[in-house]
């Protein structure tokens, strides 16, 4: 069923983090403080802290350092002293789902190449050692996306649940995910499922906390954008910096632009191709991205291959991305640690982060649209195209 | 000269004693509860500590919630309406500045009681409803007292009061006036405001000599707030009488100071600084001493001083207000002689205690050992705080306690860290001692964002003779543009530690304020930041729209299609549209027009 080349690229995955962790303690421990790795909302810092303060029997929703959802809180409870293989196999997982997607989906490209792109992926490997709680819902949307082209409506409406209750952002996943479930799968039975289950979810947290602070602490905090803390995202500097006036006005625009595309990309594009550009988007408009998002983006860019021989910026765009991922600690570096720069230099990076997506988005929806022209006028190949 | 003249008056003393004592038993005119006592002991090292102690009393009212003073006496007309209107039961201020030197100074007066931390700390028990209400009583309260002191109180809001359980319990028993209410007890500190003669002055006016006659003409704020580390204390308590169903407020103001003596000698005889000569060095013993090397301490053997040269004022008259006459004790060992000077005369007693009456008085102490003095008490527990780590994201707080008593001390140990300060309580580490023999229980209210501190009361247990360090972690959050004061760069007090011992003896002890630098924007930027930020989602925007509304047409008949949507050509036909539809509808309405007439 799986090729040697598969068996040995998840293998591997596991193999490289788990050897990362067990020789180099050091590294975890250092990454897990790195807030391009992990925010405030997904550090693993206040997730133990979170789950401290629950053994000790407080509630850890009553102060404002844990975000995590109550049901991860709880898990990861229980599976205290297992995080050094735990992350790594939710990683592995990822990259057979990865795998399973490719194949699902006929690609030019060997499935293997697309798990490989992710578990080897240097951000990917660092990010599992920052051990953001991120990679959980990455693990959730992966698998929604899996279920939903494979035509599994009621697993893919689970699936998107858990992601949208672990970080709330996903919610949006769910427009582009019902046009995919649509193509081979019940969109009556997806919808119900899924309603059902961020009831359960939201239902089975409440009966654990016993009130709904958590509803505050955790997707509170992410609409309002009421923690400010660098990030590599548009959003935290542009509020440290506004007039305190403008602020909740701003809050809405930033909200809204979070949002813009979500329904119109659904409306205009194909459905797993609007998903992974949906995806896109949001991590580069979100309140608080960071670089754990961005190896499941680029994977999941390897499935849309058959759009590849029209990108255009394919060179500009990973120059970007390596450009601003190498000088991002550099810079936060330089402010925080040396006082040499000031909190400019890791703005501006963040800037080129957030052009960085700006361009593979740009570029994978003008590639879109350029191969649905000549898909439906294929008289018309190797004709430039341009738009009016 | 004078010095000579003291000399002949030391032989008729014991009459000048009688005579002092027999005017004591005169009766007196206007008798306030009121008394005043100045306190003056020397320290080593050319100290002297003093302090002045004011105690008043209000008239006595009824319990009952409607009561209220009628009529003032000594107690401050200014402050008994607004403990009243805000059900203030019990009152404490501080205003304090400066080091207290235990290694020297030994235990804090009072036993630490009456002393506060760096800075302004304020505590009240209010009578309320429920613990929203004795809140809003409690803005009241601190904005009253701020305009009243001069102080910036009106900086206290919920970011910065708790709610202490057990480090500050009152003494006495309160009485509730309104059997449905019970006894809050909030507090504040603000560890960066700076304690100046403004606040002096109120303070001063609170007594009902106001400064003109008795112990307080002496208090001159310039020379107060000069001194190595000094307190001023308000304290007001309601004290009931069960059986006649009677209260009163007892208020007890005390200024304690620190003074350097040879620095404020200096200042009288050499307002500008020059080096001391050779001559008059004192030289450390224990270090090596020649003509060419001297490592000099700034004590002198001998001195000789009067509290006009420290103060720079002499004692107006005692208070005549008083139930008790003005009252100066000198508390000295034997070697230390002291005098009262009264118009160039010069009295003394055997127990260096002088009462006042009338005329200007001045204390002139000296003495051949300045390096033997009264022995200081020995102090139970030290604690000391300080940061730890490096950058401006993260940090740690390391404090240090150690027990100096042969048996366990029980303490109770007060912090309250401002909301910008996120501590993980995962991360306390005791070194020292195993960390469950240590810590018996920790009260732990975690920090919400804007709306309350961090607020942690540890019940820890000492072992003799030991010192224990207690460690943990926390991050440093990035605030608003607007929430950074205009020196961002110079960092965020955070308030003292508090150490109340509890067993074997009653000791406060509190640690010095820490300073916590937090990660500051740029400021000069605002405007460059949204245009920057503004222009990066714009132009996404743009694109974004445009790739997926736009028509896609081939290259070569965009021109064609482009004159096809010329806005020129669109305007015409939707003209021509327009006028089509106007005529149409125009001749329907006179269509319809004929048919009804």
């Amino acid at each position: 069923m799986y090729s040697r080349n598969e068996i040995l690229v998840v293998a591997g995955s596991v193999v490289l983090r788990s050897a990362i962790s067990l020789c180099l303690p050091g590294v975890s421990k250092t990454l897990q403080s790195s807030i391009q790795l992990s925010t405030l909302m997904t550090s693993h810092a206040s997730l133990l802290e979170g789950i401290y303060l629950q053994e000790l029997g407080l509630d850890p929703y009553d102060g404002g350092l844990v975000h995590q959802a109550p049901l991860l809180v709880s898990l990861m409870s229980q599976l205290q002293g297992t995080y050094d293989l735990l992350y790594p196999l939710i990683d592995a997982y990822i990259v057979i789902t990865l795998i399973k997607l490719a194949k699902a989906k006929n690609l030019k490209l060997a499935p293997w190449i697309v798990g490989a792109s992710y578990a080897f992926n240097p951000i990917a490997v660092l990010a599992n050692q920052a051990k953001s709680s991120m990679i959980f819902t990455n693990a959730s949307i992966v698998s929604a996306l899996y279920y939903a082209v494979e035509g599994y409506a009621s697993l893919s409406a689970l699936w998107i649940a858990i992601a949208s209750y672990l970080s709330y952002t996903p919610v949006f996943l769910i427009i582009p995910l019902t046009k995919v479930v649509a193509r081979a799968g019940n969109v009556l039975n997806f919808i119900s499922v899924l309603i059902l289950s961020v009831g359960l979810l939201i239902g089975a947290s409440y009966q654990i906390t016993g009130d709904w602070k958590f509803l505050n602490s955790t997707y509170m905090t992410v609409i309002s954008f009421s923690k400010i803390a660098p990030n590599m995202g548009l959003w935290w500097y542009f509020f440290t910096e506004m007039f305190e006036f403008f602020i909740p006005f701003y809050t809405m625009v930033f909200s809204l632009y979070n949002v813009a595309f979500v329904v119109p990309i659904a409306l205009k594009i194909e459905g797993l191709f609007a998903f992974v550009m949906t995806i896109g988007w949001l991590n580069f408009s979100k309140p608080y991205p960071e670089l754990t998002d961005l190896p499941v983006y680029l994977s999941l860019l390897l499935i849309l291959e058959p759009c590849f021989p029209y990108l255009g910026y394919v060179l500009l765009s990973a120059l970007l991305f390596l450009h601003s991922i190498i000088l991002a600690p550099i810079f936060y570096h330089l402010w925080i640690d040396l006082g040499s720069g000031n909190s400019n230099f890791f703005y501006a990076i963040t800037l080129a982060y957030s052009l960085a997506m700006a361009t593979t988005i740009g570029d994978f929806l003008w590639a879109y649209v350029q191969m649905s022209y000549h898909d439906e006028h294929p008289e018309e190949k190797n004709v430039k195209l341009s738009q009016l | 000269m004078l010095w000579r003249s003291v000399l002949n008056l030391l032989l008729p003393l014991s009459a000048v004693c009688e005579e002092l004592n027999s005017a004591a038993y005169e009766p007196r005119a206007i008798e306030y509860p009121y008394e005043e006592t100045l306190d003056i002991t020397p320290l080593p090292k050319n100290h002297l500590f003093t302090s002045f102690q004011f105690k008043l009393e209000s008239e006595e009212t009824e319990i009952s919630p409607s009561s209220h003073v009628a009529s003032y006496k000594a107690f401050p007309k200014s402050l008994a309406p607004i403990l009243k209107t805000t059900n203030t039961r019990e009152l404490h201020l501080r205003f304090g500045q400066g080091w207290w030197d235990s290694e020297h100074w030994g235990q804090l007066p009072n036993h630490g009681e009456t002393a506060g931390g760096s800075g302004v700390e304020v505590w009240a028990v209010i009578e309320s409803s429920d613990s929203a209400h004795a809140f809003k009583e409690w803005l009241k309260l601190v904005n009253l007292l701020s305009g009243l002191f001069c102080a910036s109180l009106n900086f206290i809001t919920e970011e910065n009061t708790v709610f202490p359980l057990r480090s500050f319990l009152p003494k006495d028993d309160i009485p509730l006036f309104d059997q449905s209410n019970g006894l809050f007890l909030l507090r504040a500190a603000l560890p960066s405001e700076p304690v100046c003669t403004e606040n002096l002055t109120p303070f001063v006016k609170f007594l009902p000599t106001r400064g003109k006659e008795g112990l307080a003409s002496l208090l001159d704020g310039h020379r107060i707030f000069e001194s190595e580390w000094h307190m001023i204390s308000i304290d007001v308590e309601t004290v009931c009488d069960e059986e006649h169903s009677t209260c009163k407020y007892s208020m007890q103001q005390k200024v304690d100071a620190v003074v350097d003596v040879q620095r404020a000698l200096r200042r009288v005889s050499n307002p500008i600084p020059k080096p001391v000569t050779g001559d008059e060095l004192v030289c450390d013993s224990k270090k090596p001493i020649d003509a060419f090397q001297c490592f000099a301490i700034n004590q002198k053997t001998k001195t000789k001083f009067s509290l006009n040269e420290i103060f720079g004022r002499t004692i107006k008259n005692g208070s005549h207000l008083g139930r008790k006459q003005s009252k100066v004790c000198v508390h000295a060992l034997p070697h230390w002689n002291v005098f009262l000077v009264n118009n160039g005369d010069l009295f003394g007693t055997g127990d260096n205690c002088f009462d006042l009456d009338t005329g200007n008085y001045n204390i002139l102490i000296k003495t051949d050992n300045t390096f033997e003095v009264m022995p200081v008490s020995p102090v139970p527990v030290l604690v000391s705080r300080s940061m730890t780590g490096y950058g401006l994201d993260k940090g740690g707080l390391r404090t240090v306690f150690q027990n100096n008593l042969d048996v366990e001390a029980q303490i109770i140990y007060l912090e309250t860290l401002p909301w910008f300060m996120r501590i993980y309580l995962q991360s306390l580490t005791i070194t020292g001692a195993e960390k469950d023999e240590v810590i018996k229980s920790i009260y732990y209210q975690p920090e919400i964002d804007r709306q309350r501190p961090t607020h942690l009361e540890f019940e820890i247990v000492l072992p003799p003779n030991s010192t224990i360090t207690m460690a943990y972690q926390f991050d440093k959050s990035l605030l608003l543009i607007a929430e950074y004061p205009p020196d961002a760069n110079h960092g965020f007090s955070v308030e003292p530690g508090m150490v109340r011992v509890f067993e074997p003896l009653d000791y406060q002890v509190r640690t010095s304020p820490d300073l916590l630098t937090l990660p500051t924007p740029d400021f000069s930027m605002p405007y460059n930041v949204i245009i920057f930020t503004a222009t990066v989602m714009s132009l996404t925007f743009g694109t974004v729209f445009n790739l997926l509304f736009k028509r896609t047409v081939p290259e070569k008949d965009a021109d064609l299609v482009s004159a096809e949507l010329d806005p020129k050509v669109k305007i015409k036909a939707k003209i021509q549209n327009l006028k089509q539809r106007i005529r149409s509808i125009l001749h329907k309405d006179t269509s319809t027009n004929e048919g009804k007439s």
